[in-house]
This record gives C-alpha cells, structure tokens and sequence, in this order.
C-alpha cells in the first residue's frame, strides 16, 4: 500500500486561547475523495489551513505528501491545488485573466496555458462569461472560477473548502462528478462540506464538531455506527407473536413497530438479514406486504452522531445542531 | 480616527515648529583686488553690510569664488573693482558686479533686492567719508577764491587812489584767504585720497593726483608772492610798476587755482551720491519662469502620491480580498510578489511620467497648437530617467509599507493623504528647505519627493548634474522602505 497522501497525529491548533481544532488524528490514501463535514465554525477551514501549511499545528504533526507542510518545497506546492471557502481573485480582472493570474502563480508557462484554461472554462461552463469582469458574474459562477483557478496546474493533491455553498443542484452535481473524475485519474481530493447528503459522494467521511473529529469512516461505516447498524422496514399483517418472532435472532438489534400493519427491525447488517427476516415471517404465517432496506437520508445520520457526540460530553441535545 | 484627525494637526504643528518664518540669510564672497590695501578681513565687509548678507570669505581669486557659486556653496559673488576710486574721480559711477546663480524665480527677486538695498548701503557710507568731504572743500575754496579774486581787485583801486594803506590792509587779508585755500586744498586733497573699504586711492601718478599736487604748490607760490606784495607794499616808497605786476602775478596764480581745483567741483553730484551702482549678474543658464521653477516640483510630487496611494492600495486591496491565503498556499514568495508590483508600477509610473514630461517640455506640437508649458528640460535624459525611477520605486516602497500598517483601504488612503500634506509643507516644494528648522528637516529627508525635486531642478533647470549624495540618499530610501515592507509582508506570509 502507497504511503498516505495526509497523516494527521493528535494533530491540536490553538491561536491565543481559542482551541481551533483538537486533537484531530486521520490518514487521507492517494486516489480518494476525503470529505470532512460539519457544521459551520466546527473547524473545517482550519483543517485545511493546517493541510495546506498556512498553519502549524500547536501539538501533534501533520504530514502532507511526507513533509510537514509549513516548510514546504516550492515543488511540493505546485502539486496543491486549493479551493478556498471565499471567492479571493480579483473582481476587476476578467474570468479569464483571472485564470491566467492563478497559472502565472504556479509558473505555468505563458504559452501552453491557454489550451488548458479554454479547457477549464468550458467544464466549469465559464466560457461564454470569459471575458466578463469577476465582479459581474453570479455568485456560483464566482465558485466555478475557484474551482478551475484550483485545478488550472493539474495538481494531484486538491483542497476544497465547500466548494458546493451557494450552487445550484445541477452545478453541485457536476462538481463531484468532477471530484470523482479527479479520483479516477489517481488524484487525491480533501474536501469539506456542510450538505450532509454530500457525504455519499466521498469514498470516506470524517465529522468533525466543535474541533474535534467524532467519526471517520465510509458513508455506510457512518451510517451504521449512528444508527447501530442496518434497518429493515416490513410491512405485514402483525401481532404480538410475529413481533417476537422478529425478536429472536441474534443479528437483530431492536424492533420497533411503527403501525399496525409496519415494523422497522434494526439489524447488524441489511444484505444477508432480509431473506432470514421473510423465513422468520414466512413460518409465523405473516402476509408480507413489502420488506425492504431503510435507508435514512444523511441528515438524520448526522443528527443521529452529532446527538451522540452531545450525549457522551453530556451536554444538553439541543445544542448539537445549533453548534 | 487617529490619523484622521491627529495626522494633519501633527503635521501643522512641525510645520508651525519647524517652519521660522524669515527668509535665510544670502551667504556670500567678497572677492577684492589682491593689490591697493583692500583689507582682507570678513569683519570690515561685515561691518559695511551686516542684516541679511553673511559674508562667508574674502578672496582675491574671483574664478574660485565663482566656481562656489557654480555649486551653489554661496548665493552672491560681490567683486570689488579695482578702478572705483578712479572711476568716481572722473566723474563716472563706479560699477560693483555681483554674481548670483538661482533658479528660484522668488529667490530671484529676493536676491535682485537685498543687492539694490546693500548697494545703496555702501553709497551712503561711502558718500558719508568721502564725498562729504571733498565736495565740502571744494565748495569752500571756491569761495574763497572768490573773495581774494575781489580783495586783488580792491588792491589795484587802492594803489589807484594812492590809498597805500588800504591797499597793504587788502592784501594782509588776502594772506588770511591764502592760508584758508592751502587748508581747503589740503583737506580736498586728503578727502580723494581717503581710504575706505571698497574705495581706494589712485595711485600717485594719476592726473587727479598731478594736479591736485599742482595746486598745493600754485597755493604755496601765490603765498609768497603775496608775502613779496606785502613787502613792497611796505617799504616807504614802493613801485607801482612792481605792485602792478605782482599783483598780475597772484591773479594768474588764483586763474590757475580755479583751474586745477575746478574738476573736483564739478564732480557729478550723482555720482558723488551714489559712487557705485550694482551690476548684478545671473550665472544660471536661463531665466526660469515661475511655472516651469515648480514644474518639476508638480511632476515629483504627483508621482509620488500616486505610486504611494497606488502601492498602498493595491497592497491592501490584496489583503481584504484574501488573494493572500491563495498566495500560501501556491509556491510563489513574498519577495516575488513584492518584486512583481514593483516592476508593474515602475511601468505603469514611466508611461505616465512620460506623458507628463512630453506634455511639459517644449517639444510637443500638434498641427501648429504648442499643447505644453514649455518647461525646458536642460539637462541629461538619463539622469532625469534614472532620478524618477528612483522616486518611482523608493514611493511605491513607501506605500507598501503604509499598506502593511493599514488595515483597511480607507486608513490606507488616509496615510497616502497625510504624505502628500506633509510633502507639500516639507519637501522644498514651495519653502525652501534651509526655511525649516533642522531637526525638522529630517522629516524631510524621510520623502523621496525633497530628493526628487532638488534633483530634478537640478537636471531640467540647471542642466547640470545632480549630486550623487542626492541620489545615493534617494535609492538608500527605497532600499530602506523596500525592505521593511519586504519583512513586514513576509511576516503576514509567514505560516503556522
């Protein structure tokens, strides 16, 4: 296995007496879509900023393609592609001298840039508003000239501070098919987002609130550690025996009946549980109207974990979210 | 807030401080003959000018007094001319060139009439010992000249009237009148041959001299042919053949008196008013009009606040907008950027200058319509090139330090205003710099605009060269406010 792209150890950020982020510990492999999600002020930004070396961390390392990236080689930078949160070009230039600032930043030759920037500004669907002034366009288009001023030098390591804030569905829909496009071709993606549902897009996902990391695992991983696995949702006719049928098996967690005729039935693992689960139903002499997997939108996953992080710090629930 | 209010007030305070108000005194030589006893002492010509003329040496050699001037070491070169005693004697205004070298349109004027007040110091001093006095005995011999002329008269009638008596009592007060004239030839005598500090005796040789030598002996004669009328006219028994022609014989001696003292009384009495009449000279090439004196003034201090206000902002600018946290995060470095502005505002800077310069000069002219002031520009191109580059860069250096010490455009643009403010009232721009008191000088020579506008006076007015210390100190500048900016924008950079 390649050596990691990131290594972050107890990595810990105060500035003055403001603990940034704390204790943060993770690896990113090449050729995976990272995403970090929480809430806005949970430490995001400060992430990154501790990734891309504009930080130091005030304890713990962080290792960026093997080196601590405050003292990084300019050859190293060239290969950082960075999205920040904020549109940070300048308003007066057009888009596309804009790109072309952003190129000259990492030394790309003046003459062989343009192919690539036509390239950029037809993806990110810029090029009929080439040549208007930044200051003009829309606030997703402003996003878009981000994203191509990240990816104008082709880097293999690329930040995106919530790259999707602010863009319509469709947009949003064409970034990550690019961040997954980027993946395919053995790039790394770090990206941070506040969409929940953006989550399963990443190959994995790590939670982060108020500064610390409360999970990091595939989306499903994640799913399954908030809600205590899989849930199946049956419909059929029901009775008290049938539910304690449904009881019995170990690979069953709970069951909760939610209707007369539905039951939603926590278990381990959804793929091998449903043919159990029709047998159990099939011999307590029970119709089946419908069995399937419920799959509960990320949001509620979310809730579920930042509800938990709350309850472990013992702090009142509704502060979870509000945070 | 701070600067807002404090800024401005600060800078009336210096100004109010430093500023003293009187115009400088002029320095200047005194370059005397080497021979004729012109005292060498800065005292004596000190003493005959004094107020706001500061004699700083006295020479003998005139090209070295004026090779100072050239470099602008004196403001006046006063030559004492050797001839004034002899130019005044016969009856001429003595001339008494003084040399100055400005640019400075009011200087100009100011030093036009400190030399017409001083000249007519030295006339009333010189008139004061010296024509006073001569004219005085003159017109008195005169006089008495004319009493023995009819006291002779007076002899001749007595004689006629066998009056002896009479006769020998005319011609005993005409011995009295014969001792007055030898006095008032005398005092004539020394008064021309006085001595003051600018004028000096002819030498013995002169016709003045000669006949003034002259009339002391036609004075002692005509004594002693008085003394022999006397004694004829004494004796018992005296010949009128002899009395007649003694008497013809003081008559020719009082015709020649008149004669040879005659050329003193009728000395011009302007000239005896006003001995020497200044010609005063100006060594500078050209005569400089006031717009094109402060035109190079207008073009430094334009430059300046506009590289300043420009760098500052942009600076700022690049802050706010957050490009910076970009700039971290890319391999480019603080120095590059840095660098980069540099370069993009010298370019910017030099287009404009150009215009500016083109606009100026007297070299533009479309379709017949001169679309300029017709400020010359005298001297080397390169130099003028090389000096604004200079106040180009040292200015934007400036504005990026103002940038690193803003914290927002509207502080940024605050301080470029408090720059200009300052530059107006302390670059030289329209107070000369030795108006200023010296510790508030340096303020001064903290803004490339002082550098820039005594060099560019310098090259564009003077044709001449700048001194080199001028543009050391202006390229000191920017390296200086270069590097602060260079350190403080690399700290904002700095990581962790």
């Amino acid at each position: 296995m390649s050596p990691p792209m990131i290594q972050v150890e107890h990595a810990t950020k105060r500035i003055g007496d403001k603990t940034l982020v704390q204790d943060l510990s993770f690896e990113v492999q090449p050729g995976e879509i990272f995403g970090f999600i929480g809430p806005s002020g949970s430490g995001k930004t400060s992430t990154i900023r501790l990734l891309t070396g504009v930080y130091g961390p005030t304890e713990g390392s962080v290792r960026v393609m093997g080196v601590a990236p405050t003292h990084p080689s300019r050859q190293m930078q060239e290969h950082f592609g960075y999205m920040p949160q904020l549109f940070v070009l300048y308003p007066n230039l057009t888009v596309r001298e804009n790109l072309n600032f952003v190129a000259g930043l990492y030394g790309l030759n003046p003459f062989r840039r343009k192919r690539r920037i036509d390239a950029l500004l037809k993806f990110v669907e810029l090029w009929d508003a080439r040549n208007r002034l930044a200051v003009n366009v829309s606030g997703g288009m402003q996003r878009r000239i981000e994203l191509a001023a990240a990816l104008v030098h082709n880097p293999a390591l690329v930040f995106v501070d919530e790259p999707t804030a602010g863009i319509d569905p469709v947009l949003r829909g064409k970034f990550w098919e690019e961040f997954r496009r980027l993946r395919d071709e053995g790039r790394t993606v770090f990206v941070t987002t506040q969409y929940v549902g953006e989550s399963e897009y990443c190959d994995r996902v790590g939670v982060i609130r108020k500064g610390r990391l409360i999970a990091i695992d595939t989306p499903i991983g994640l799913r399954r550690a908030a809600l205590g696995g899989d849930i199946v949702d049956i419909e059929a006719e029901l009775n008290p025996s049938v539910v304690q049928a449904l009881m019995q098996p170990d690979f069953v967690t709970g069951v909760k009946p939610v209707s007369r005729t539905q039951v939603r039935v926590h278990v381990q693992e959804a793929g091998p549980s449903i043919p159990a689960l029709l047998d159990i139903l099939h011999d307590s002499g029970a119709t089946v109207q419908r069995i399937e997997e419920y799959r509960p939108n990320f949001d509620e996953v979310f809730i579920e974990l930042m509800n938990q992080d709350a309850a472990q710090r013992g702090e009142a629930e509704g502060d979870a979210e509000t945070d | 807030m701070l600067s807002l209010v404090l800024g401005p007030f600060l800078i009336l305070f210096l100004f109010g401080v430093g500023y003293q108000g009187e115009t400088t005194k002029l320095s200047a030589i005194v370059v005397v003959p080497s021979s004729g006893g012109y005292s060498q002492k800065v005292e004596d010509y000190r003493k005959l000018v004094g107020g706001q003329v500061d004699i700083n040496s006295v020479t003998a050699d005139q090209n070295a007094a004026l090779a100072q001037l050239k470099q602008q070491q004196v403001d006046l070169v006063v030559v004492v001319p050797r001839d004034a005693g002899k130019q005044i004697a016969s009856g001429a205004q003595a001339v008494l060139p003084i040399y100055y070298n400005e640019v400075d349109p009011l200087r100009r004027d100011y030093i036009l009439y400190a030399t017409y007040l001083y000249t007519n110091e030295i006339n009333k001093q010189t008139l004061a010992t010296v024509a006073g006095q001569s004219q005085q005995s003159a017109g008195d011999l005169h006089s008495v000249l004319q009493r023995m002329r009819s006291s002779l008269s007076a002899v001749e009638q007595k004689m006629g009237q066998a009056d002896r008596a009479g006769a020998s009592q005319q011609v005993r007060g005409m011995q009295n009148s014969s001792l007055q004239a030898q006095l008032a030839v005398l005092l004539l005598s020394q008064a021309l041959s006085t001595e003051t500090t600018l004028v000096k005796p002819e030498q013995p040789q002169s016709a003045t001299n000669v006949s003034l030598d002259r009339s002391q002996s036609v004075v002692s004669r005509m004594n002693s042919d008085l003394q022999s009328l006397n004694d004829d006219l004494a004796s018992p028994n005296p010949d009128r053949q002899r009395v007649q022609t003694r008497v013809g014989t003081v008559r020719k001696d009082l015709d020649d008196l008149d004669a040879l003292t005659k050329q003193f009384q009728n000395i011009n009495p302007l000239v005896l008013a006003a001995p020497f009449y200044a010609q005063s000279q100006n060594t500078a090439p050209i005569k400089v009009s006031f717009t094109s004196f402060y035109a190079p003034g207008v073009l430094v201090l334009l430059l300046q606040h506009i590289a300043v206000t420009l760098a500052a902002l942009s600076m700022v600018r690049e802050r706010l907008l957050g490009t910076v946290e970009l700039f971290q995060v890319t391999p480019i470095r603080p120095g590059e950027i840095l660098a980069g502005k540099y370069a993009s505002f010298l370019v910017f800077l030099s287009v404009v200058t150009a215009v500016l310069l083109a606009l100026m000069s007297n070299e533009l002219t479309v379709g017949g319509f001169r679309l300029s002031l017709g400020v010359p520009i005298l001297g080397d191109w390169a130099l003028l090139v090389l000096s604004l580059a200079l106040v180009i860069l040292a200015s934007a250096g400036m504005g990026f330090f103002i940038a690193t010490i803003s914290k927002s455009e509207s502080q940024a643009v605050q301080l470029s205003m408090l720059i200009l403010l300052t530059s107006v009232f302390f670059s030289g721009f329209f107070l000369r710099l030795d108006t200023l008191w010296l510790p508030i000088r340096v303020l001064s020579y903290m803004l490339p605009v002082t550098y820039g506008i005594s060099s560019l006076q310098a090259i564009m007015l003077r044709g001449g060269t700048p001194d080199p210390m001028l543009l050391a100190a202006l390229a000191l500048l920017g390296l200086f406010f270069g590097l602060l900016s260079f350190i403080l924008f690399s700290r904002e950079f700095r990581r962790g």
